[in-house]
């Protein structure tokens, strides 16, 4: 009876911990390795999709330019990378990611290569609303000693539910309508882009700002 | 007067503070690039085959091209590059050289990768009569 007490407290205090977890900021990210060798350049390779969704490695791959390149980096073309890839016999980003790092350094001359992996990617439809989520991760290694310089994740699912008023007949209507806007737009195209945002602008776990940015070296 | 202001500064900075969440929804911060098309067309291009050319993809690029120009907004990196590989594809050598040499002089990072790519194209080059 006398290790109930403790015990109580123990679980409280951790439920309470994990409760603050979700406002305070996670624990901060060890850019040493990072520090040691900051890239300039970025070739970032297509995703590996594990999602059941085809579109997923394109439709990512055309969504991670624009926010590597804002934070002050040289990245290379992607497609242009991707067909080169293609033409040098390697047909899917699983082969591509296994690319030697002294060959592409050879070619490209780039200082560091992004691996994406996407988790998860696209819409769930459960009767009168869906869900869309994006998980990925990525690891940025540099070229030269092949050191991991600095590596991420984010998980963004967003609902679109548009029905919440007009009764049952309005989340009928909402519920389609959101289908037919789902399967024409792409939503985890749309939503591909708020995880860049969580996984390369994290304040304290982002990829810090490169040279062409006015923060250069800074951590997000 | 003295109190008028200090009494005024909160307030401000509540306005502030409000015009900074709209900004959030309606103006997005400003790039260090002009991104134009650029990522849209490969989208559309690569999930959707067939449904976007390369001649169309040109015909978009050079606008954007157009407009950064006129906004004195510099071009995103890669963007001359794929310029290049799109004119390639549709045969215009000249074009596609001159497009690396403006990549690796807006990217010096590049100059490895457009060297390279300058090299198979003056292979091809020499191949055409």
């Amino acid at each position: 009876m006398r290790y109930t007490r403790p015990t109580m407290a123990a679980l409280l205090g951790a439920a309470l911990l994990g409760l603050g977890g979700c406002v305070t900021p996670p624990t901060p990210y060890d850019y040493t390795a990072f520090q040691q060798s900051p890239p300039r350049s970025i070739l970032i390779l297509p995703p590996i999709n594990e999602s059941v969704a085809v579109e997923a490695t394109y439709s990512y791959l055309s969504t991670v330019t624009r926010p590597v390149a804002e934070l002050g980096y040289y990245v290379f073309p992607v497609a242009v990378v991707d067909r080169l890839m293609k033409e040098n016999g390697m047909p899917d980003a699983a082969d591509m990611h296994q690319v030697a790092l002294d060959k592409v350094r050879e070619i490209t001359g780039a200082d560091a290569v992004l691996y994406p992996v996407l988790h998860a990617y696209g819409s769930k439809y459960v009767i009168f609303d869906s869900t869309t989520t994006v998980s990925v991760s990525a690891r940025l290694v540099d070229t030269r000693s092949g050191r991991l310089l600095w590596e991420g994740q984010a998980v963004v699912a967003q609902g679109n539910n548009g029905g919440n008023q007009g009764g049952l007949l309005g989340q009928l209507v909402g519920a389609l309508v959101a289908q037919v806007i789902n399967s024409k737009t792409d939503p985890a195209h749309q939503v591909s882009r708020m995880a860049n945002f969580q996984l390369f602008q994290t304040a304290g776990r982002g990829l810090p700002f490169g040279p062409y940015h006015s923060h250069a070296g800074k951590p997000p | 007067m003295a109190a008028g202001q200090v009494s005024r500064a909160p307030r401000l900075t509540s306005l502030g503070a409000v015009l900074l969440l709209a900004g959030c929804v309606t103006q997005p911060p400003p790039t260090l690039y002009a991104w134009g098309s650029y990522e849209d067309a490969i989208y559309v291009a690569a999930v959707k085959p067939g449904s976007m050319l390369p001649e169309e993809q040109l015909q978009l690029f050079e606008k954007d091209r157009q407009a950064s120009r006129a906004a004195n907004h510099r071009l995103p990196p890669g963007w001359h590059g794929q310029m290049a590989y799109l004119y390639a594809a549709t045969g215009r050598i000249d074009l596609a050289q001159e497009e690396l040499v403006a990549e690796k002089t807006a990217f010096p990072e590049s100059t490895v990768f457009c060297d390279n790519l300058l090299k198979n194209l003056g292979g091809k080059t020499e191949q055409k009569p």
